[in-house]
């Protein structure tokens, strides 16, 4: 009963703390919805792309019309290269056309000729627009061809040949290419909502965590701890309970964004069994870090400060920012030193993959490891501060 | 100006005895900074292992294998297992491929026959980067062959009477020698290429310069709770020199934890923040920025939990809205507007326009001065607002 009594004080404490719930509710629901939005199934419709058109002439403007047309692009004029460079590194478009001065006049002359696509590497643009715009490129590349050629062998002009390269092109049966990801989407990540709902469970779990360990370190800078002692209460006691009450903590935390996730943006969590036992497990290993926190550090301030800093920076390397999948495997070996990784692969395998609690059991057992060593090694810690 | 002094060295001493304001200002930023530039820019370059089966066996099938996906061009990143059509399946099933070309029996007659042909490819769920590439190379050959089966055609009907069999496979032999007139080539956003060390060593410095100067103001609320701002002011202190201490330590460790970013990414990864000159003018005008506004913010506060919750909750909002983790162009227009709000977005701005475009104080002259009035205005309120704290 003492145990719960220590419990319901934790609990409590955190929901009269308003900045607190601030955090544990909003801040969550907050990034997913801004982040959810930006990494969404193709994002809200067209995305925008800058042309700048340096004098490229009407082969040049047909391009543009080409892009127009495109159901992926919502393509923007710019007058020049600078703001083109700028709009492109400040995210204002995804990426940037340059169709060259003299563009047209170098097809009609039999020549070639070069667009180039202006990206920002450190931030590259979603798949579909750099193939989009590819797409563009190569039908306009294809009926110049088709034109010089046609010109080249029977001497016709080359506007004339370009016409029925046109008409030809038209009706003319392509090469397709024809891709399918192995299993049908579900084998691939999950997206939008899908993938940033479980990445800031996990993220926020283990940030509440850390920064919940100052409450800990509160009670014995005031003293409360002491007083409990003082009162025919064991040691044990006053451990499970403030391990238990860190507990409650990690596991509300984790609950709140499951539910909003399922509720307000429609996440299918899989097998729901699966993934909430998921997040009493990743919650077991957020309490572990908890109480080791709050037992080696001194000052409740030195908990909330590095809190965050920790947190996404576990979350960087875990896959709660981005998915592993697309860093290089010594960052994705690294990763999995932490449970962050382990817990992001056993979402993504319920969600996307239609895994099970069969097919999650590896995931769990390397999870509980991480919670059963956290917890020893913390209650350990925990009491030997009380006892000294 | 002695008391002042005083004050932010006190202040100074303080901060950096307590381990979490060197992990805040100094390693944090450059840990983050370095797990980013290790995750997205990996100079091991491109690596994939690709499955291909050629059921077709001739020409055209074997001019993609041999000449695109073991060409000289992909040599280095590519490794390339010829299998059988179920084989290939399967290793992309097992993830022993990164994705699989198909090409069906009959491909290369019924590209030269002018008929329609697909090449199928698999992709691996867990390589997504791999398997767009092995698409593109696709998109790319099947666009040659298009392009090589529309100039015959247009030749044929241009010249206006159908060919002989010798002359249509001379004008087929011509065409598939053509190389695509319009080649897509990737261009820099700037005059110099932005590298990760470049980009996100100023991105993590300025997401925690707003951490690391927020203990400025929030000490005065620590010496009122304990009393020692009562006998700081008993001494010959004024209540302005106090304040101005306290500033000055926030700004000491402020400018001090962007300086040691710029040093530190220059030493360990090379990175070229540009301008040196220009790098000290901005880094100031962002300080300044950022103590203005975390101290506006705290002096709102009454207790040290509330001045943590605000500006822990301002700092993250303009985090977010400024563009130091999201990607903006997927966000509507408004938001990215809004991004021009913030001291941060600026600063970023200035920062990255400096790597990218080069020149000196001129070319982050509207950033420092955009941050530096944000500075001003918000330190005046904060300064209004401290004065009173202190006061009172």
């Amino acid at each position: 009963m003492k145990i719960l009594a220590i419990v319901g004080v934790t609990v409590r404490r955190l929901a009269r703390d308003r900045i607190a719930l601030f955090f544990v509710v909003l801040l969550p629901v907050v990034i997913i919805l801004v982040i959810g939005i930006t990494f969404g199934d193709a994002g809200p419709g067209r995305l925008p792309v800058g042309v700048l058109d340096q004098g490229a002439g009407p082969l040049g403007a047909e391009l543009r019309a080409d892009l127009d047309r495109s159901p992926a692009l919502d393509p923007r004029a710019y007058d020049d290269l600078d703001a083109l460079r700028k709009a492109v590194r400040r995210g204002v478009v995804a990426a940037g056309l340059v169709l060259p001065a003299g563009y047209d006049r170098a097809l009609r002359a039999g020549r070639a000729a070069e667009v180039t696509l202006v990206v920002d590497q450190t931030r590259p643009p979603p798949a579909e627009v750099r193939s989009a715009v590819a797409a563009a490129v190569a039908r306009q590349a294809a009926t110049v061809q088709a034109a010089q050629f046609a010109a080249g062998v029977s001497g016709a002009p080359f506007d004339a040949a370009l016409a029925r390269a046109r008409s030809s092109a038209a009706s003319a049966q392509q090469v397709r290419v024809e891709a399918t990801t192995l299993g049908g989407r579900e084998e691939a990540l999950p997206d939008g909502f899908n993938y940033t709902a479980p990445a800031n469970l996990v993220l926020f779990v283990f940030i509440t965590s850390l920064t919940a360990a100052a409450a800990l370190i509160e009670d014995r800078r005031l003293g409360v701890t002491r007083r409990m002692l003082a009162t025919p209460t064991t040691t044990t006691t006053i451990v499970l309970g403030e391990t238990l009450g860190r507990f409650a903590i990690a596991l509300l935390q984790g609950l709140i964004v499951f539910v909003v996730g399922w509720l307000v943006f429609g996440v299918d969590w899989g097998d729901p069994p699966a993934a909430l036992l998921l997040v009493v497990v990743f919650s077991l290993v957020g309490t572990g870090v908890g109480v080791l926190v709050g037992s080696l550090l001194r000052t409740a301030d030195q908990a909330t400060s590095i809190g965050p800093p920790v947190g996404i920076a576990l979350g960087m390397l875990g896959g709660c920012m981005w998915p592993l999948a697309i860093v290089p495997e010594p960052m994705r070996v690294v990763g999995h030193l932490f449970p962050h990784a382990w817990a992001m692969d056993a979402f993504i395998d319920l969600i996307s993959r239609g895994a099970g609690l069969a097919g999650i059991v590896r995931q769990l057992a390397v999870l509980a490891a991480f919670a059963a060593a956290l917890l020893a090694l913390a209650t350990w810690r925990l009491r030997r501060t009380l006892l000294g | 100006m002695r008391a002042t002094l005083l004050i932010a060295a006190k202040d100074l001493r303080q901060r950096l005895r307590d381990r979490s304001g060197l992990v805040i200002a100094f390693v944090a930023p450059f840990l983050l900074a370095s797990i980013i530039g290790l995750a997205f820019g990996g100079d091991d370059g491109f690596r994939a292992t690709y499955a291909v089966a050629d059921d077709d066996r001739g020409p055209l099938a074997a001019r993609f294998v041999d000449g695109v996906l073991a060409g000289p061009g992909l040599a280095e990143a590519v490794t390339l297992r010829r299998v059988g059509r179920s084989q290939a399946r399967l290793l992309v099933d097992r993830g022993e491929a990164d994705a699989a070309f198909l090409l069906p029996a009959g491909f290369s007659a019924a590209v030269q026959r002018g008929g329609p042909a697909t090449i199928t490819v698999l992709e691996a769920g867990e390589s997504p980067v791999a398997g767009q590439v092995a698409r593109s190379l696709a998109d790319a050959y099947a666009a040659q062959l298009t392009a090589t089966q529309l100039s015959v055609r247009t030749a044929v009907e241009t010249s206006g009477r159908p060919p002989g069999e010798a002359q249509a496979s001379r004008l087929g032999e011509q065409a598939a020698a053509l190389r695509l007139p319009v080649q897509l080539t990737e261009g820099r956003v700037g005059v110099r290429e932005i590298e990760p060390a470049n980009y996100f060593g100023p991105s993590m410095a300025i997401f925690f310069l707003f951490f690391t100067v927020s203990f400025g103001a929030r000490s005065i609320l620590t010496e009122r709770r304990q009393g020692t701002l009562g006998r700081l002011l008993a001494s010959t202190a004024s209540p302005g020199a106090v304040i101005a201490g306290k500033a000055l330590a926030a700004f000491a460790l402020g400018t001090s934890s962007v300086l040691v970013m710029w040093l530190a990414t220059s030493l360990v990864f090379g990175a070229d923040w540009g301008d040196p000159l220009a790098v000290v003018v901005l880094t100031v005008t962002s300080v300044l920025a950022a103590v203005g506004v975390t101290a506006m913010v705290i002096t709102l506060a009454r207790t040290e939990e509330q001045a943590d919750g605000f500006s822990a909750l301002v700092v993250f909002t303009l985090a977010l809205l400024g563009g130091n983790f999201v990607y903006l162009a997927q966000l509507p227009d408004l938001l990215q507007r809004v991004s021009l709000l913030t001291p941060n977005g600026w600063a970023l701005r200035g920062y990255v326009d400096l790597v990218a475009d080069g020149g000196g104080l001129g070319t982050v002259a509207v950033p420092a001065a955009v941050t530096a009035a944000f500075g001003l205005v918000t330190g005046t309120v904060a300064l209004i607002r401290a004065r009173r704290m202190v006061l009172a």
